[in-house]
């Protein structure tokens, strides 16, 4: 679907949110559905689910992270919202403003579409009990890029289930992931089931839900959900440029175009056209369809990341065969079970036409906001989203350097602290280095959302909190 | 120089544990700026922490207590003295909520300390042999390295030796790095107590080769017996695993221990974690929990001592200790990065080890063969380490913005810069800036 709003929700009323939640139920698009006209998801937070009783029905298993949220302190610091990504300053979702209970995730094949859709919640919020805290519009991206000018989205897992039989041999085996690690109630990469929050049999009398496989006298609630992270990340693309091409001119005297891309392109881990750099270290290469940009490792040719540094964030967000201080064959094993399955959307329009980073260098600021909306899904957030973000991404430390984090969305506010943020790339005779970077990616708002199965969705909607039960 | 850990474990008075506790907190949320105890002024300490350990039944009337580690460089006798002359006023105001504290001089604060030592069951250290001043001032050398290399008075265009050459010509011309003229080496093995029990080993062997000479029929009884005792007690341990039930379910108190936990982590580079867990009863259970920990101990000391612990490259310091006559086992740790990564470290790479010390104390994942399986159900022995983790009450690192691994390159960009480096030494040392 080429555009996208996501509409995030609180609720006055919990009567009234269930009873729009029964009504809403039929447009809720099934995972196996292939939808033409218009798609509709629902992801709750925690205290969504305990409008909706989740806190009276569910006896255990939810996750501690997504218990906590994303604005927690502790959670801050692991994500690194500090500075001005402070969730104090934030749009929406942080604890002193209104609380998210849900997000209504609406996708369809043209603006008319999503705006009728919008504006008909919107028309009906006072019979809901509703108040929309924000309508995210996201662009059209046929281009598939983000703002920064750098193909998005390549990098993508392999479900396990969703691999046909006899055609294994299309999908590259070390990037084939178990369903539970993306999917509740199947097996994760330990081979083990996921935790998922589970409900005594006795508050299901007319079976909605699932039994639970591995805990006799409970029943599913988490089957066929996922825990959904969102972020939402607001780029400031003219800043990012000028810190290259400021870069460009210590070293060199002058801003020169193509050496600005290589550097960026370091950064990335990839040219901008998705090329990865460590397969074409000097050149961009010509454009090639997505399938064949993401069948790359690097323990063979590229293990000192001369090609792509070790700090870049491609190699960072997915280290694949050379994780830091590992064999090739555990390094995959291992970097595995920290994986995520990306759904993000670009927003705001482009610096440059086309998002064409030649001509964003050298580009005065234009004022207008633009970012990405980071989604993903995973079934243990602190095993893999917050992983990534903390241990890899933010982490300076990372494969043995001394102050370097993600340069594109690890950077963070430590001037308090004396600390200074640098990028190093291995080279020849010795490593080049940029010095003192600051943030370009900041954090306006964001949540931990469960993003329930339907039949979940079903029981919310039918539960009532005076049943004889509770 | 030898860095060692001690362990003093002294009995609280029970009226005081709480004020204690309120005591050590107001130190320990403040470590840097407190009045009550100059921190930066420890010569010896590279780690340290105070815990008020929760009482357990595990005996009878079991007392409160106050565990203190450090990790030190050097002789004990001038480490205590560090601790008593810079611990001053606040390491008295602690020890006054402990039974027996003394009121006279540093030679009887000493005995004191001295007198209420625990000995570790395992000791491992990640960046063996050298100091903290060491540790600080190769830190450094690595930052002037980093300007001087960054400035633009080095050509890229110049050879690899010819560069290390203008590094180090640079470097002699600084006052302040002329102890870089001292060539430091890394110390080898650090045996200890373990290299006497090989010795005693190889003894026994000795004299069995002796023996049998003499009469083969006892001596070949002699061998046989700890053999016999051995596979005995392996054969009981097994049974006992398949009796082990699976019963841990972490509870709603756990996740708001692990939030109050949560609070005094990831500020900085390194964490800290204190683990403190029952012993199953029996004595299968404390042979293989004593004899996987010597096997750390001495694979510690012999094997993993480049920085890397059986695949972990992010500990700094860590150690076990047995408490209550073998009831109880107490372990801590000083790490890079955050607890997630850390246990996921164990997961992924140090199963074996872990299962083979933990599969013998209460609640831990079931096990088969004492070193499969458990730590292996990642889920379970993650929340079953949140579980059994107590509060650190006090904790000071004194280099906690440097990781394992930077001190470990500093040291080696230390050892090459005064060297004559061939080209290809060169480069293989100008890859570590």
């Amino acid at each position: 679907m080429p555009v996208a709003m996501y509409i995030v929700l609180h609720f006055e009323d919990a009567e009234k949110a269930r009873g729009w939640l029964k009504t809403i139920l039929p447009q809720v698009t099934h995972g196996e559905q292939k939808p033409k006209d218009l798609c509709l998801q629902l992801a709750l937070t925690y205290p969504g689910l305990k409008l909706w009783g989740a806190g009276d029905f569910v006896s255990h298993g939810f996750a501690v992270e997504f218990m906590q949220g994303m604005d927690r302190d502790f959670r801050a610091r692991v994500l690194g919202d500090n500075g001005d990504s402070c969730n104090r300053f934030w749009r929406w979702g942080a604890r002193d403003q209104d609380e998210v209970h849900a997000l209504a995730m609406v996708y369809a094949p043209d603006v008319p579409a999503l705006h009728a859709w919008a504006d008909a919640l919107e028309a009906a919020r006072g019979e809901n009990g509703l108040v929309i805290l924000n309508r995210l519009e996201a662009a059209p991206n046929p281009l598939g890029k983000e703002h920064f000018g750098f193909r998005d989205g390549l990098s993508q897992p392999t479900l396990k289930g969703l691999v046909k039989p006899g055609r294994e041999a299309d999908f590259p085996e070390w990037n084939v992931i178990s369903d539970g690690e993306f999917i509740l109630g199947y097996p994760n990469g330990y081979n083990l089931l996921p935790d998922s929050p589970m409900i005594a049999e006795k508050f299901d009398p007319d079976n909605v839900l699932t039994s639970a496989s591995d805990q006799p006298g409970f029943k599913d609630f988490g089957r066929n959900g996922s825990y959904m992270i969102f972020r939402h990340l607001e780029q400031d693309v003219a800043m990012f440029w000028e810190q290259i091409g400021d870069a460009i001119r210590r070293e060199q005297g002058t801003v020169e175009v193509e050496a600005c891309i290589q550097l960026a392109s370091k950064m990335v881990g990839r040219w901008p056209n998705g090329t990865p750099i460590s397969e074409s270290t000097t050149k961009e290469g010509p454009d090639r369809p997505a399938r064949e940009l993401n069948g790359f490792q690097y323990a063979e040719e590229d293990l000192e990341g001369k090609g792509c540094p070790w700090g870049s964030h491609i190699r960072r967000s997915n280290p694949r065969d050379a994780m830091p201080d590992n064999k090739p064959s555990s390094s995959t094993r291992i970097s595995n079970l920290h994986r995520i399955l990306r759904r993000g959307r670009i927003y705001g329009a482009p610096l440059a036409p086309d998002f064409d980073p030649r001509k964003m260098v050298g580009q005065e600021p234009d004022g207008q906001e633009r970012g990405l909306f980071f989604i993903c899904f995973n079934t243990n957030i602190s095993r893999q989203f917050e992983f990534v973000q903390h241990t890899w991404c933010n982490n300076t430390k990372f494969a043995g350097l001394y102050q370097d984090p993600d340069p594109i969305l690890g950077i963070r506010d430590e001037r308090a602290e004396g600390l200074r943020h640098d990028f190093t790339m291995p080279g020849e005779p010795f490593r080049r280095k940029v010095q003192s970077l600051t943030r370009n990616v900041h954090v306006k708002g964001g949540g931990y959302f469960f993003m329930p199965g339907l039949r979940a969705l079903q029981f919310l909607a039918d539960f009532k909190t005076d049943s004889p039960h509770v | 120089m030898r860095q060692r850990g001690l362990t003093v474990l002294t009995e609280v008075m029970p009226e005081r544990v709480d004020e204690l506790t309120e005591y050590l907190n107001s130190i320990g949320q403040n470590i840097r700026k407190t009045s009550e105890m100059s921190f930066k002024d420890f010569q010896t300490i590279h780690f340290m922490r105070w815990v008020v350990l929760p009482v357990a039944p595990v005996v009878k009337n079991p007392p409160p207590q106050l565990v203190l580690s450090t990790n030190y460089d050097g002789p004990l006798d001038d480490h205590l003295a560090d601790l008593v002359r810079v611990g001053g006023k606040g390491l008295k105001k602690i020890y006054g909520h402990c039974k027996g504290a003394p009121k006279g001089n540093e030679e009887e604060w000493k005995r004191y300390l001295r007198q209420h030592r625990q000995r570790n069951a395992a000791f491992y250290t990640g960046s063996m042999g050298r100091t903290v001043s060491q540790v600080r001032q190769e830190q450094e050398l690595w930052e002037w390295m980093e300007e001087t290399a960054s400035d633009g008075e080095v050509d890229r265009k110049w050879g690899r030796k010819q560069i290390q050459e203008f590094l180090k010509k640079r470097l002699e011309e600084e006052p302040e790095f002329k102890w870089t003229e001292k060539i430091y080496r890394r110390p080898f093995l650090q045996w200890g107590g373990t290299g006497l029990l090989l010795l005693g080993l190889l003894a026994f062997f000795a004299l069995i080769g002796v023996g049998f000479t003499w009469n083969a029929w006892i001596t070949g009884a002699v061998l046989l017996l700890p053999v016999g005792v051995i596979a005995e007690l392996w054969i009981s341990l097994r049974s006992l695993e398949k009796k082990d039930k699976a019963n841990f379910k972490p509870s709603r108190k756990d996740a708001e221990r692990i939030a109050l936990l949560n609070t005094r982590e990831d500020y900085k580079v390194q964490n800290q974690i204190t683990h403190l867990v029952r012993v199953k009863p029996g004595i299968v259970r404390q042979f293989w929990l004593r004899f996987v920990l010597g096997a750390i101990n001495l694979l510690a000391r012999t094997f993993y001592n480049k920085g890397n612990l059986g695949g972990i490259p992010s500990i700094h310091y860590a150690r076990w200790v047995i408490l209550d006559g073998g009831k109880r086992l107490l372990f801590f740790s000083n790490y890079d990065g955050s607890w997630e990564s850390y246990l996921g470290e164990f997961v992924d790479r140090a199963a074996i080890g872990l299962t083979g010390v933990w599969s013998n104390t209460e609640g831990f994942p079931p096990t088969n063969h004492l070193i499969k399986s458990g730590a292996r159900y990642s889920t379970w022995f993650k929340a079953w380490t949140r579980a059994q983790q107590i509060e650190t009450q006090v904790w000071y690192s004194a280099y906690p913005t440097i990781s394992v691994k930077n001190i470990n390159n500093n040291t080696a960009i230390r050892q090459g810069i005064r060297k004559n480096l061939d080209e290809q030494a060169a480069e293989e040392w100008l890859q570590r800036l």
